[in-house]
């Protein structure tokens, strides 16, 4: 009887810390790390902008331009870099 | 981010229609500038940089896991698709160099530090589809580094890890503002070259399950019908060089809800 006891112990242990109720979440295989890699990465075309050598000082952008005599792009955000999150 | 080449097209036209003076205007002296009350960090001198990205994912009935293509506003006839998302972790030198071994061993694994994990996990292991979302807490986290190769040249290291975050999963936190929680595994591939002292590769890839709400919001802007939903993290080395490489990490200026973003020793 205690071993069934501790046995149950050990199912509700397993499931209480894994996430509280939600599911776990899987190990990932190794077979699989490549293809998630590339899936999770931007997709090609997805984001553009990226490809893009943003300048990140005004005032470098400002003499990059007036030296290359072309207009400027500001790009900003609210919140963080529009860089990074967007 | 859409770029809107219609409109910059009209703004080059009038560009060129300017006189060159006006184009080229004298720029004030940037050393009369008034200096920002808030100057933008630098990365750690000898640190290490990493660049995160986000995005969702779905699992068919097979269990492959694979990208998910979601859109923001979902009932919004302009509603767009969710863009992968990106940020960046900063390491300083010494927690850099933690990270290699200095005899490495095939089979020997050890421990990543915590500073390192709470960092890595809290900032670019949660799902920021939404964009500005601060650093959630660590509840509790593993990551561990394993020499699977090594010679004179180079050291080849296996990184598995798991974390939960934030608030505890339960099924009333759909309606509930500020009650985002996650849990995520990750595995990585990691190559020190010990000629040159630096790492040549750091990929890292996490799949997660997040649930809850961001700050007041009731309501995620990108509409999932699953609850808890699966999103997906990646990281790859960045060298810096570029400006855009250089950019501090979100959760460096922003609503860093989890304290300072460098531990008291670390730089």
């Amino acid at each position: 009887m205690p071993a069934k006891i501790a046995i149950g112990l050990l199912v509700v242990l397993a499931i209480s810390t894994a996430s509280g109720g939600a599911e776990p979440i899987a190990k990932i295989p190794d077979a699989d790390f490549d293809r998630l890699l590339k899936a999770i990465k931007p997709q090609p075309d997805e984001s553009p902008w990226r490809e893009i050598p943003w300048l990140t000082d005004v005032t470098e952008a400002r003499r990059k331009a007036s030296a290359e005599d072309k207009p400027i792009v500001i790009l900003t955000a609210a919140d963080g870099s529009p860089l990074s999150r967007t | 981010m859409r770029l809107r080449e219609r409109e910059l097209a009209g703004v080059v036209e009038a560009y060129e229609r300017l006189s060159k003076e006006e184009r080229l205007a004298p720029l004030p002296d940037p050393a009369a500038a008034t200096p920002p009350k808030r100057p933008v960090p630098a990365p750690p001198e000898g640190g290490l940089i990493l660049r995160g990205y986000c995005t969702y994912l779905k699992q068919d009935k097979t269990g492959r896991i694979d990208r998910a293509n979601q859109f923001y506003y979902l009932e919004n006839p302009d509603r767009w698709m969710a863009e992968t998302q990106s940020d960046l972790l900063w390491l300083t030198k010494s927690e850099r160099e933690s990270l290699i071994p200095a005899d490495p061993k095939v089979g020997e694994r050890r421990d990543v530090a915590d500073a390192i994990q709470k960092r890595f996990y809290g900032t670019i292991g949660i799902d920021y589809m939404e964009g500005s979302v601060n650093s959630l807490p660590v509840r509790e986290s593993t990551m561990t580094l394993t020499v699977e190769a090594a010679d004179d040249k180079k050291i080849a290291l296996r990184l598995d890890g798991y974390a939960a975050l934030g608030k505890p999963f339960d099924e009333k936190l759909r309606k509930e503002a500020n009650s985002r929680g996650c849990e995520l595994r990750v595995v990585g591939r990691v190559r020190y070259d010990r000629a040159k002292r630096t790492f040549s590769r750091f990929d890292v890839v996490g799949v997660g399950r997040g649930w809850g709400n961001k700050m007041d919001y009731v309501n995620r802007e990108v509409r999932i019908g699953d609850y808890p939903w699966l999103y997906g993290i990646a990281c790859e080395l960045v060298t810096g060089d570029a400006p855009q490489d250089r950019i501090p990490p979100y959760n460096m200026l922003h609503y860093n809800s989890t304290g300072p973003y460098f531990a008291a020793e670390g730089r």
